[in-house]
């Protein structure tokens, strides 16, 4: 690895993000390649922070620092993304569900996925399950992921899956479920595909879901 | 048989109650003929209540409706901040309150207006509403002090807003950390007033401060420790019985933090499937008197009565005697549940753990053998 996209990794690992916007800069002047420099030293530090944070040696705070600077060095490389048309990892539409206003663990599996290289349609909080079939039906996510905070919201869960079913959509789309109270044992039982215990690891189910672990 | 009085105040004082008593906070049942079912089996009513009021006499607050918005213009003489909170929240939220979508703090310009608002704070005592409590309650309930519910970086966190201001709050403190800082002192020093006056209340019981896991045990060292350290032995020195709300998931990585504490009950300990530090874990590691709290995980009540039954069994049999143990809702219990099917499955499940608690919870509990 060179060093410019040494330095751009651990920048985005200490959540530095004017260096990160600086160095991404220098490094595209350079004439690196803009996927190498998205897959080399962004993706690969937000994948050092999802293993530290599984391990307990990061939390949320330093989670969001370098997803900020991810998204700083993102936005620095996307016109040159566009150029050599880079094709997203993925494309997941995720939200919190009816009658849920909590959004950071949302937000969290949003900002890591996104850092994997995947294009996120964020839908917000209390998302109607409606809306997460006309957004399957319009925008043809690969996966939907869905998040809950609170034990009494998460059979909204279930809902919202049943909803797909009912639309006859639910075999063109993946549905990952988390969020602090939801198990294995209940994403199984709700006929979810994929569970995910935390932002870190969302990421990799995402990925197993649409074969590109 | 003891009454509900007796049983906790036997847990709380370390004596041995006739079984582990059964004791959520009294907002986590909506009251009615499915809570004096509960209640007649033995249920307690845990009611937080402070007994420490606060204002700041010079600043003015103006509330106007904008919307389903609620907004508070808080008018200083170093300028005006603003908080709004969302409406109609339904029945989501414990206290029925809205939800804060937008918090005081939110750039540089409002560190001096609050600065302000902290210093000019101050605190009253009445304890009118403990003696009522008190003796309304009578046998059937505790009294907690919750005038001191939040450690002081807690009070900093908050004032950027609920899960809205959770990403301004973390970038400021990396962006903008001297005036971080001295805000965190101004709060330090307003809290150290509002301790001595939680010492000279007359409740016995205090909660004090949370373990929310979002951010790690380094930094709650660093902001933390320190004031817990000083105001815990303190309090304790003082009569009371002080107790952290350890609600975090990911309580396993806290486990030595909390130890370190010092207080004598660790309440919405949150056992696994949905935490992921079990009761066992935590007792080996704070000791034989550490009154642990237990948070149900009302997840447990999607597998059906049965299991959560069985499920309560085992939690009960992993922590024999049973003597320092408490089993309650600290976060939803019943609250919350608006459709039929689910409010069906709690109520079947609730009454699951007190089948549970009446099997297996009389002292002494045998160790599971299997």
């Amino acid at each position: 690895m060179s060093d410019i996209l040494m330095e751009i990794k651990q920048a985005v690992i200490n959540g530095e993000h004017t260096i990160v916007k600086e160095k991404v800069e220098a490094a595209l002047n350079q004439g690196l390649n803009p996927e190498e420099i998205l897959n080399i030293a962004l993706v690969e530090a937000m994948t050092e922070v999802g293993r530290t944070f599984e391990l307990g040696e990061t939390f949320v705070p330093e989670m969001m620092l370098a997803a900020r600077a991810m998204q700083a060095g993102l936005a620095v490389l996307r016109p040159s993304l566009v150029k050599v048309d880079f094709k997203a990892t993925g494309k997941v539409a995720i939200g919190t569900v009816k009658g849920d206003l909590h959004d950071i663990g949302k937000n969290l599996v949003s900002m890591m996925l996104e850092g994997a290289g995947f294009e996120v349609i964020d839908l917000g909080t209390d998302v109607a399950p409606e809306k997460i079939v006309a957004v399957v039906r319009e925008s043809a996510p690969d996966i939907v992921a869905l998040s809950a905070l609170l034990t009494t919201t998460m059979s909204n869960m279930k809902v919202t899956i049943d909803a797909l079913k009912t639309a006859n959509l639910r075999d063109r789309v993946k549905v990952i479920v988390g969020g602090a109270p939801v198990t294995e044992a209940y994403a199984q039982q709700i006929g979810a595909d994929g569970f995910s215990l935390n932002a870190a690891r969302a990421v990799n189910v995402a990925k197993g879901l649409i074969g590109k672990s | 048989m003891m009454n509900f009085q007796e049983r906790i105040n036997s847990v709380l004082h370390l004596h041995d109650p006739d079984q582990v008593p059964f004791a959520p906070y009294i907002e986590s049942f909506p009251s009615g003929e499915y809570e004096r079912r509960l209640r007649n089996r033995g249920m307690g009513l845990v009611v937080r209540k402070p007994t420490i009021w606060e204002a700041t006499p010079h600043v003015t607050v103006e509330e106007r409706v904008e919307g389903d918005l609620s907004v508070f213009i808080h008018h200083t003489p170093k300028g005006d901040v603003r908080a709004a909170y969302k409406q109609h929240a339904g029945r989501l939220y414990i206290d029925e309150a809205g939800i804060c979508v937008e918090g005081l703090l939110k750039g540089l310009q409002d560190y001096e207006p609050i600065m302000y608002m902290i210093e000019d704070t101050e605190f009253h005592v009445d304890n009118t509403l403990y003696s009522d409590t008190v003796r309304d309650l009578g046998a059937d309930g505790l009294f907690t002090e919750y005038g001191c519910a939040l450690t002081p970086y807690g009070h900093a966190r908050y004032m950027f807003g609920e899960s809205s201001g959770f990403d301004k709050w973390i970038f400021e403190q990396a962006d903008h950390p001297q005036e971080f800082a001295r805000m965190f002192d101004a709060i330090i020093a307003r809290e150290e007033r509002r301790m001595q006056l939680i010492a000279k209340s007359p409740a016995e019981y205090i909660r004090f401060g949370d373990i929310d896991g979002s951010w790690g045990p380094e930094v709650v060292r660093r902001y933390d420790l320190p004031f817990i350290k000083k105001w815990i032995p303190y309090l304790q020195s003082m009569g009371k019985i002080c107790c952290v709300h350890a609600h975090a998931i990911n309580l396993a990585f806290f486990k030595d933090l909390i130890g370190e504490m010092g207080f004598n009950v660790v309440e919405a300990f949150t056992p696994p499937p949905v935490g992921n530090l079990s009761i066992r874990e935590a007792r080996a590691a704070w000791g034989k008197d550490t009154i642990i709290w237990v948070n149900f995980p009302e997840t447990v009540f999607y597998q059906g009565p049965q299991a959560t039954k069985k499920y309560t069994q085992e939690l009960l049999e992993s922590d024999p005697p049973g003597n320092r143990l408490v089993i309650g809702f600290t976060e939803m219990g019943l609250w919350g549940a608006s459709d039929p099917e689910t409010e069906h499955l709690f109520k079947e499940g609730i009454l699951a753990i007190a089948d549970a608690l009446d099997e297996t919870g009389k002292f002494p509990i045998q160790a599971r053998t299997k």
